[in-house]
């Protein structure tokens, strides 16, 4: 574990709310087509779910999944069933992670989303007999690459914060 | 119970975590299996879509400023030049409208005769290409009319050059529109040269649609006209697709691959026409 990240103080419900909204309106973001954009929203679900499992659960990844189904057009269950996995994935592999610097964690990140956009890719191959491309391979990369964005970022904030605050340990859903 | 194995956990935690993996993959392939083959989870999808409506809208304000920038931008010298290519053209055709007039006339004066049916020209409604569906495993694009404007899934769209493609889902301020490369989509078409029929299948991702069911001894030629042939009810016929552009014989079918290129693209024009005629479902 690094210094940035013992530092790092507990986020507080805003935090992770507004975080949230943010990533949701950068993936809304008409990004053109076959643009490699990183699923932020997922991205943010790895890093939360790696920095304060306790708070994050299915319940939300399921909720956000469904709403990007619906922005994008493909079958309703889809993101939902992925974020899920990540999830599940990010809170197991959490213990784990925190005995690796960054680029040994962003590796960690990295397996996990080719693992979970494999099984989206299966997903789809069972719905309208999509077959798997190498495109999952740069999906894969730009989400990981995402991840240390947003690692940096959020740290920097988390470190940033007043002490005063104490921070509340209640989930956003239950 | 003093012996029990399982000794209560000290805090409780809800469901354990595998387990609750499990209820939220199950679910999911659940709403999945109910979206694939039944139409309940469409309410369920438009209440998101019109929940997200006014983000989407907002995070595409930024690309609408700079195109709109760059239309004011654009100099007095090529605009001149777009007002007389328009000029030219709307010369050119009125000619062909008036011939075209004739002949409806004519045709619909046979078809008095023959006891046929006449056939109606349909409503129309001009709409524009908002954004494409960033899912790389479909060829979906976005349009600024939705049920609200009394457009009906089934809807062709087309713009001057011919077909782009079919409306595919309907939102109230907003729908989607299949194109012709999209996998999922097959139109019924016709080769003029050859008095042949066929169905198109979109090659998703590629900008190009393949011909299947036409016949064995047809002897297509790359650059033959692919146009509807109304068979479906749906389109009218006569309407351009695309032009042949490969024949290649296939290992394993005996009919040959023969791939075309639509001739109307969303790239180039982002205005398009909503043909609400029939309206019929898909």
């Amino acid at each position: 574990m690094t210094l940035r990240e013992t530092l790092a103080r507990e986020p507080s419900r805003r935090l992770l709310v507004y975080s949230f909204l943010v990533a949701l309106l950068f993936n809304l973001w008409p990004w053109p087509h076959q643009f490699p954009a990183p699923d932020l929203v997922a991205v943010l679900l790895v890093f939360w779910s790696v920095q304060t499992p306790r708070r994050m659960g299915m319940t939300v990844a399921w909720l956000l999944g469904l709403v990007m189904d619906a922005h994008q057009g493909v079958l309703l269950g889809e993101h939902a069933l992925i974020y899920c996995l990540l999830t599940y994935g990010a809170i197991a592999l959490h213990r784990r992670m925190t005995g690796f610097g960054p680029a040994g964690q962003a590796l960690h990140v990295a397996g996990l989303f080719l693992v979970v956009l494999i099984v989206g890719g299966v997903v789809n191959w069972f719905a309208d007999s999509t077959p798997l491309t190498l495109w999952i391979l740069v999906e894969t990369i730009v989400n990981a690459l995402g991840w240390l964005l947003v690692h940096r970022l959020l740290l920097t904030i988390l470190k940033r914060r007043p002490a005063s605050r104490p921070a509340r340990p209640a989930k956003i859903v239950s | 119970m003093a012996l029990s194995h399982n000794s209560p956990a000290l805090f409780h935690q809800g469901l354990p975590a595998r387990l609750r993996l499990v209820v939220a993959a199950v679910s999911a392939t659940l709403l999945m299996q109910l979206d694939y083959h039944a139409s309940m989870t469409q309410p369920l999808r438009q209440g998101i879509n019109t929940v997200l409506y006014p983000f989407t809208e907002l995070m595409m304000m930024p690309r609408d400023i700079l195109i709109a920038l760059g239309e004011s931008l654009r100099s007095g010298q090529s605009l001149r030049e777009e007002i007389t290519k328009t000029r030219e053209q709307e010369i050119a055709r009125s000619e062909t409208l008036l011939a075209m007039d004739k002949l409806r006339s004519e045709n619909d004066n046979l078809r008095g005769l023959l006891a046929l049916q006449k056939s109606l020209p349909g409503a129309t409604l001009a709409a524009e290409v908002r954004a494409a569906r960033p899912a790389p495993v479909h060829d979906v694009v976005v349009i600024d009319r939705g049920s609200e404007s009394g457009i009906k899934a089934g809807d062709p769209v087309i713009n001057s050059a011919g077909v782009i493609g079919q409306v595919s889902r309907v939102f109230p301020l907003t729908s989607e529109v299949r194109l012709l490369s999209d996998k999922q989509l097959s139109v019924p078409v016709f080769l003029p040269r050859l008095g042949v029929r066929g169905l198109t299948r979109g090659i998703t991702g590629e900008d190009a649609f393949e011909l299947r069911h036409v016949n064995l001894a047809a002897s297509i030629q790359i650059g033959d006209v692919i146009q509807t042939s109304g068979l479906d009810g749906l389109y009218p016929p006569g309407l351009p697709i695309g032009i042949v552009t490969s024949i290649s014989e296939s290992g394993l079918s005996p009919f040959p691959v023969v791939t075309g290129k639509p001739v109307a693209s969303v790239a180039v024009t982002r205005q398009v026409l909503v043909l609400q005629s029939r309206g019929a479902k898909q």
